[in-house]
């Protein structure tokens, strides 16, 4: 940068160019033809019929319990055995081989097999949220405490330190920046799970209301779930960026 | 007695004989300083001598007894600081007290005079990312002492400073070793250095690391802040140079053989 930036001039330059795209969007989108592809306007108008009517929220608040539960699931699962094997080599060894495996299997592949064994209920999809986020954030956790300077466990060793301030006063946080990406990267997969999951066990959430709406070629309401389910996203995402600056001040500021 | 006794203490790295059946004493309250060009072992002597790497062959006694292992009267300060990037400069300095079961209030004021004693005032809530390296080293000194240990061992502690920081940090050193006394073993590769602070300097030889000449330092404590002008300590300057430049290895030498 040859000049201080002007918040003004950044921001101006992005509400701009969004404006452009959105009316670019909205005069192709009439050309065309709005029955295969709706424009800006006419999504707005079914998001006002869709929330006045009490249906998106209908559908969105089972999903957001899904994705609630998953995700937790998946940090309480995956944050505590992935600094387990982090910090163990027995276990990293005998553990790597399988996480690999079930980490680049695809999940998607694997869920009617899942409705098979678990059936059509709300247990699926929260078993599929969990196994999407799960092994993102056990890797990343485990990386963070192998990824642990040798000088300062050697500090620790030469104070005597014991195993649970080990962990307190140098394993966790500097696994902490670690954990954090694994969160970060589990909320676009748990978003992915929840929908994917709905869309096979259907008659609930989101995942059946874009469905419902892409059969009748009603794309502007079909896309009106999916405009929640990308702010739920960028909102959960930004939040954990300001979580991310206020527990590790550290690792943020540092490069500045 | 000698507080550091090390006895014919060895030490090999695959092929490569890192100190060979090496003799050093330090006595109680002694600041010993091991001078020596890089790769002569002298850091290894250190580690053992810390028990954080065993000795392959011969023992090092603290007082008296065999070292096995990190014991709680000995503290080490590093090149590199090893501060905790996530902690305040105060609650790096209370990291041993922490580590030894006091409450973090309690720590944080028992702290205090070390903190005064390094010249930290002002800074007890900065992170280390926020101060410059020879403050951070003052944290470091500052961790040491504040377990109030009897022996400190010091691995090159101004090694990563600057010149003008490192002459600063010399005399703050050489204020605190006064007040509090402990034993020092002080590695370095600064014949200055070592001159300026020691009562002893052990010169030290690669291939295999060896003490080649231990020199007592004459000058009277406290010492006078122009010694760099006094002729004995160009007398002394010039012969630990000669000592260590006809111990550098040769170029044609078979390294590591």
């Amino acid at each position: 940068m040859d000049r201080a930036e002007d918040p003004r001039l950044v921001w101006g330059l992005r509400i701009g160019f969004a404006l452009v795209v959105l009316a670019v969007w909205q005069v192709t989108a009439v050309r065309l033809g709005e029955n295969f592809f709706a424009a800006p306007g006419a999504i707005v108008s079914s998001a006002v019929a869709l929330l006045r009517s009490g249906e998106l929220m209908h559908y969105f608040v089972p999903t957001l319990e899904v994705l609630a539960w998953g995700f937790l699931l998946g940090l309480a699962v995956g944050i505590p055995i992935g600094l387990a094997i982090g910090r163990w080599r027995r276990l990293y060894w005998v553990s790597e081989g399988p996480i690999n495996l079930f980490y680049t299997t695809p999940l998607a592949a694997v869920i009617p097999i899942i409705l098979v064994i678990l059936g059509f209920g709300t247990t699926t999809k929260v078993f599929v949220v969990f196994a999407f986020v799960v092994f993102s954030v056990l890797i990343n956790s485990a990386a963070g405490v192998r990824n642990v300077d040798g000088d300062l466990l050697e500090l620790a060793r030469s104070y005597g330190s014991s195993e649970p301030m080990l962990w307190r006063e140098i394993l966790i946080p500097s696994a902490l920046p670690f954990v954090l990406v694994g969160i970060r990267i589990g909320i676009g997969r748990a978003l992915i799970g929840a929908v994917v999951a709905e869309f096979y066990a259907g008659i609930s959430g989101v995942g059946y209301l874009i469905i419902y709406y892409s059969n009748r070629f009603d794309v502007a309401s079909a896309l009106v779930p999916v405009g929640m389910l990308i702010a739920l996203g960028v909102g959960s995402t930004a939040g954990l960026k300001r979580l991310q600056e206020w527990l590790t001040p550290w690792a943020s500021e540092a490069r500045v | 007695m000698a507080q550091i006794r090390a006895e014919n203490v060895e030490k090999h790295f695959g092929h490569v004989q890192a100190l060979g059946r090496l003799h050093l004493e330090v006595e109680t309250n002694e600041f010993v300083s091991v001078l020596g060009p890089s790769g002569c072992g002298k850091t290894t002597l250190l580690r053992i001598v810390a028990g954080l790497v065993p000795p392959d062959g011969g023992t090092v006694y603290v007082d008296g007894e065999p070292v096995t292992g990190p014991r709680p009267n000995t503290t080490l300060v590093f090149q590199h600081f090893r501060l905790l990037p996530w902690r305040t400069a105060e609650d790096n300095v209370a990291y041993g007290l922490r580590l030894r079961g006091m409450a973090k209030r309690q720590a944080r004021e028992e702290v205090r005079p070390y903190i005064e004693m390094v010249g930290l005032e002002g800074f007890e809530k900065s992170y280390p990312y926020q101060l410059s390296g020879g403050m951070q080293q003052r944290v470091g000194l500052a961790r040491a002492l504040a377990i109030d240990p009897e022996i400190l061992l010091m691995d090159e502690p101004f090694g990563a400073l600057d010149a003008q920081t490192r002459e600063v940090m010399q005399e703050e050193l050489l204020r605190i070793w006064n007040a509090t006394h402990k034993t020092v073993v002080f590695v370095t590769h600064s014949i200055d250095e070592a001159l300026v602070l020691s009562d002893k300097v052990v010169v030290m030889a690669a291939r295999p690391g060896r003490i080649i000449e231990t020199i007592e330092v004459p000058f009277p404590r406290p010492r006078p802040t122009n010694l760099r002008a006094d002729p004995v300590f160009a007398q002394l300057r010039t012969r630990m140079w000669e000592l260590l430049r006809t111990t550098e290895p040769e170029e044609t030498g078979v390294a590591g053989g």
